[in-house]
């Protein structure tokens, strides 16, 4: 029987993005218009399911106005008899007066309510999932399908022990060996809780599904949702691109920078109303190099959704030093920063010597 | 004494061809016609001594000689040490060279070993520092003529102290400490904001208190409005079955009416048959009458005794034949009243029909009961449920409102964050413009407190050549480089702003001869004038040509100008190089 799933998982809805500063508003409000989206994804491509692998909320306990969204959009799917599956993530636990309990979703969602892994079957259909509730069990240890003509689909969040999770500090718990996950006998694993789009190698087909917005600059620019389709034992996935905006860290070496007319350019090459952009400033520019951050930001505020320039420039070496003001003022500082030993007050001092030269140079 | 002694350009500018040009001691005059090529002199020393980048040598590059650009300069240091700088710019290549007993040796190949060399040699480093300090130029003499510009020999001196034209530690401190104010203002406005959005944050979770209490009598209400409504409608069911049970109890009692009537009527009809039938039996009577009569009579007439016969027989058959007659008379009647019997007779079968389904629907209400009291309640109730209702729309209502048009504090809270990281930003730069404040005062105070007493030494001995002993001291104020000078026959310090032109012109030249050897590094450096004298009258012009001389004596001095000051002046140069 052919049957076609959307796989998504950590929405973080309601998530407030403090390094967006006072857009993180309007990105929330992209989450929601993602999740949208993704119901209209699952209309459109007229899937049996839609799975969800945790973290749709940030929190267990999110906003009234934010549940009756997400219930309205999943009653859309339930006109359509389209079934949702939801397994908990640990933002989003399953836990006493967690979203989970305290609202009435609609008959076509499903919310795995038990720590262990549980089948819940509908036409041709089985999904394993479970509800996270602050445990530390490996979900699929030991665990194997039983035999049967459905599709067999697992949906957990957790987290997949052989892969490189630096970026991610809560990769401790929920572990999932790759042998238990060759040995499961699932047709499809939908994970959640890692980021980024990720196929993961094993002898089962199984795929992080990644946030479908971006909610960090850590995100790849391009996030989507997973549409997997069966045919009779055969599971093919496809990606659909989901993303509002364009997360993106661009790294800059100014040493050969002379002014900033070179950054506008840089800025003017990248921009779009869908970017969120990280410019991040490396290097050793000369002294003449003044940048006024500020003056770019505000330059450039309406060709960005978002932009943020981090300063990680640094002084050049065999800076001039002559006897008059200008070269006594870079003496005095350099003998300073080499005595100073914390690297923020260091480039504090950098500054320092920056704003000084910029104005006996007039540049500034 | 730093003495430049040969350079050699070639693929440099308007120089296509090798050139080269010689220097000597004393006063080096460079003069010819616009686009001679004067400047690009200038450019080429300032090249050879500091490295150019890509984008500053590009524009000497030679239309007419694609193939090099170099310079070659040849000059004697300080110490009597004689180098070649010797650089090529379409490679970018550099090369020094020491020049001892005829022989030359190389020294060093890379910028990197190279500019510690220049560094000591000519005293800076920095390009531009450089010109500032050694190069006297027509827009820094225009100063002079300025009568707006009060201190001008002052901001000279703070000119050169800085390193760069038009520049000054003073002009740069105020600038530093106004943009650190206008960030400490923004500060303390966005402090204000954050007073104002905790007030806010405040209210609005007040509002949201009052709407989490709303929320709870909402669905307060919203229980006890079911209930009651449940009661209500409870009750208003009963009612409605009451008032159906007295409906039929109403149509019981009419349909009760209607058989009795029914019932009298047909009463009144039987006894009318009963007479009929009496008739009829009368009939009957009659017949038997008349026969027995008829027999009577036979049977006395067969027995002769007919009279006996007639006597009984006559009167009987006559009584029989009168009640036959009697009979058909009522035998009329009775016919109509069957029909009428009749049909009530079925109009009561119809009422008891009726009757008995009327007694079938009550049984089902025999249960149904709806007293006073019931009746009392249920106005109650009705009351209290309109009561309630418009309450929980009151309510409801109250809350679309408050929830629409205040903001969450989850909301505000974001605001706040984002108000406080701006904050940090700013404090942080207040804090690096602190700093920089701090280390250009320190700077500034360190040069004046290093180079005043030099400055009022060294300029003592200048100042009286070129005055010709007509001033023979002067003082700078080490905070504020006011400076004063004395006559060598007064006793009292002048303040410069009572000096005329010509002994400011005097004055200045030698401070910028002084400075420029201390800045340098207490070496001798050459001043280089680059037509300075432009819009000078010809008294002010023959007076600063002397000033110049005089300061050639001891030093190297290389002056560019379009105007033959060669022919005006004999003597004028040791040295004069027509382009």
């Amino acid at each position: 029987m052919a049957m076609k799933l959307i796989h998504t998982s950590d929405l973080h809805l309601g998530y407030t993005f403090r390094v967006l500063g006072d857009k993180s508003k309007l990105h929330r409000i992209d989450c929601q218009n993602v999740f949208s989206k993704i119901i209209d994804i699952c209309l459109k491509e007229k899937v049996n399911a839609l799975l969800i692998g945790g973290d749709l909320f940030d929190t267990a306990e999110p906003q009234k106005s934010l549940v009756k969204f997400v219930i309205s959009e999943f009653e859309r799917l339930n006109k359509e008899k389209i079934t949702v599956f939801i397994s908990s993530g640990n933002h989003d636990p399953y836990k006493k007066g967690s979203v989970w309990l305290e609202h009435k979703f609609p008959s076509n969602v499903i919310i795995f309510d038990s720590s262990d892994l549980e089948a819940k079957e509908i036409d041709g259909l089985t999904v394993y999932g479970l509800a996270y509730m602050n445990d530390t069990k490996e979900p699929l240890k030991g665990f194997k399908a039983e035999d049967s003509d459905n599709f067999k689909v697992g949906l957990i969040h957790g987290s997949i022990t052989n892969i490189n999770w630096d970026e991610q500090p809560e990769a401790g718990y929920r572990r999932i060996t790759t042998t238990d996950l060759d040995n499961c006998k699932l047709d499809y694993v939908a994970l959640g809780h890692f980021h980024d789009i990720l196929e993961i190698e094993s002898k089962t087909k199984c795929f992080y599904s990644g946030t479908p917005e971006p909610l960090t600059f850590k995100n790849k620019k391009d996030c989507s949702v997973i549409l997997a389709s069966y045919n009779g034992g055969n599971v093919t996935v496809r990606p659909i691109k989901t993303n509002i905006r364009e997360f993106e860290t661009l790294e800059i070496d100014c040493t050969n920078f002379e002014s900033d007319s070179e950054m506008r350019k840089i800025l003017e090459k990248n921009k779009g109303e869908k970017k969120v952009l990280r410019l991040v400033l490396k290097g050793f520019p000369s002294l003449d190099f003044n940048l006024d951050i500020e003056l770019l930001l505000k330059e450039f505020d309406e060709k960005y959704f978002f932009l943020k320039i981090v300063d990680n420039i640094h002084l050049p070496e065999n800076l001039t030093q002559d006897e008059t003001i200008r070269g006594n003022l870079i003496r005095l500082i350099k003998a300073e920063i080499e005595k100073e030993r914390d690297s923020e007050k260091k480039k504090r001092l950098e500054n320092a010597l920056r704003i000084g030269i910029g104005y006996l140079d007039k540049k500034l | 004494m730093v003495q430049l002694i040969k350079l050699e350009i070639e693929g440099f500018g308007k120089f296509a061809k090798e050139t080269p040009i010689d220097f000597v001691e004393g006063l080096n005059f460079i003069t010819g016609l616009n686009e001679a090529g004067k400047s690009t002199v200038l450019e080429a020393i300032l090249a050879s001594i500091f490295k150019y980048t890509k984008s500053q040598i590009e524009p000497f590059f030679c239309w007419k000689n694609n193939e090099s650009c170099r310079t070659t300069l040849t000059y004697k240091t300080d110490k009597a040490e004689i180098f070649k700088i010797i650089s090529d710019y379409k490679s970018g290549k550099r090369r020094l060279e020491k020049i001892e007993n005829g022989r030359t040796k190389e020294i060093a190949t890379t910028d990197k070993n190279i500019n510690p060399f220049l560094k000591e040699h000519f005293g800076f480093d920095d390009k531009k520092v450089f010109e500032n300090t050694v190069f006297i130029r027509q827009s820094q003499i225009a100063i002079l003529e300025d009568n707006l510009v009060k201190n001008k020999i002052k901001d000279m001196i703070e000119e050169v102290f800085a390193g760069r034209a038009e520049s000054s530690a003073t002009k740069a401190l105020a600038k530093i400490n106004k943009v650190a104010k206008e960030f400490s203002n923004e500060i303390n406005s966005l402090e204000k904001e954050k007073g104002e959005l905790n007030e806010k944050l405040k209210s609005v979770e007040k509002t949201r208190g009052l709407v989490i209490e709303d929320s709870g009598e909402l669905e307060g209400i919203g229980t006890k409005l079911a209930e009651k409504v449940t009661k209500l409608e409870n009750l208003e069911k009963n009612k409605t079955l009451f008032d159906e049970k007295e409906k039929l109890l109403g149509e019981d009692k009419h349909l009760n009416e209607q058989l009795k009537t029914v019932d009298e009527l047909i009463e009144t009809l039987s006894e009318d048959r009963e007479i009929s039938t009496k008739t009829t039996s009368d009939k009957t009577a009659g017949i038997i009458l008349i026969v027995i009569g008829s027999l009577i009579f036979i049977i006395g007439s067969l027995i002769s005794l007919i009279g006996v016969g007639a006597i009984i027989g006559i009167p009987l058959i006559i009584w029989g034949i009168i009640k036959l007659r009697q009979k058909e008379e009522i035998q009329k009647p009775v016919q109509k009243d069957n029909g009428k019997l009749q049909k009530y007779s079925s109009e009561k079968k119809e009422l008891i029909n009726k009757k008995a389904i009327n007694e079938n629907r009550l049984e089902k209400y025999k249960l149904v009961n709806f007293n006073i009291n019931d009746f009392d309640e249920l106005e109650t109730l009705r009351k209290e449920v309109k009561l309630l209702e418009s309450k929980k729309v009151e309510l409801r209502t109250s809350i679309k409102t408050t929830t629409t048009l205040v903001e969450s504090p989850e909301e505000v809270k974001e605001k706040l964050d984002v108000i406080e990281e701006n904050q940090g930003e700013l404090k942080r730069k207040v804090e690096d413009y602190k700093l920089a404040t701090h280390f250009l005062e320190l700077a500034e105070s360190e040069v004046h407190h290093k180079f005043t007493p030099a400055i009022e030494k060294n300029s003592k001995q200048i100042l009286k050549e070129i005055t010709n002993e007509r001033y023979s001291d002067l003082k700078i104020e080490e905070d504020t480089l006011d400076i004063k000078i004395k006559e060598s026959e007064g006793k009292e310090y002048i303040d410069i702003s009572y000096l005329s032109q010509g002994t400011k012109d005097q004055l200045y030249f030698t401070l910028r001869t002084v400075m420029s050897d201390l800045l340098s590094g207490n070496t001798n450096i050459p001043l280089i004038l680059d037509d300075p004298f432009h819009n000078f009258d010809n008294v002010r012009l023959a007076k600063t040509i002397d000033i110049i001389k005089q300061i050639a004596k001891n030093k190297q001095i290389i002056l560019i100008s379009h105007r033959p000051y060669h022919q005006e002046y004999p003597n004028f140069s040791n040295n004069i190089i027509s382009l």
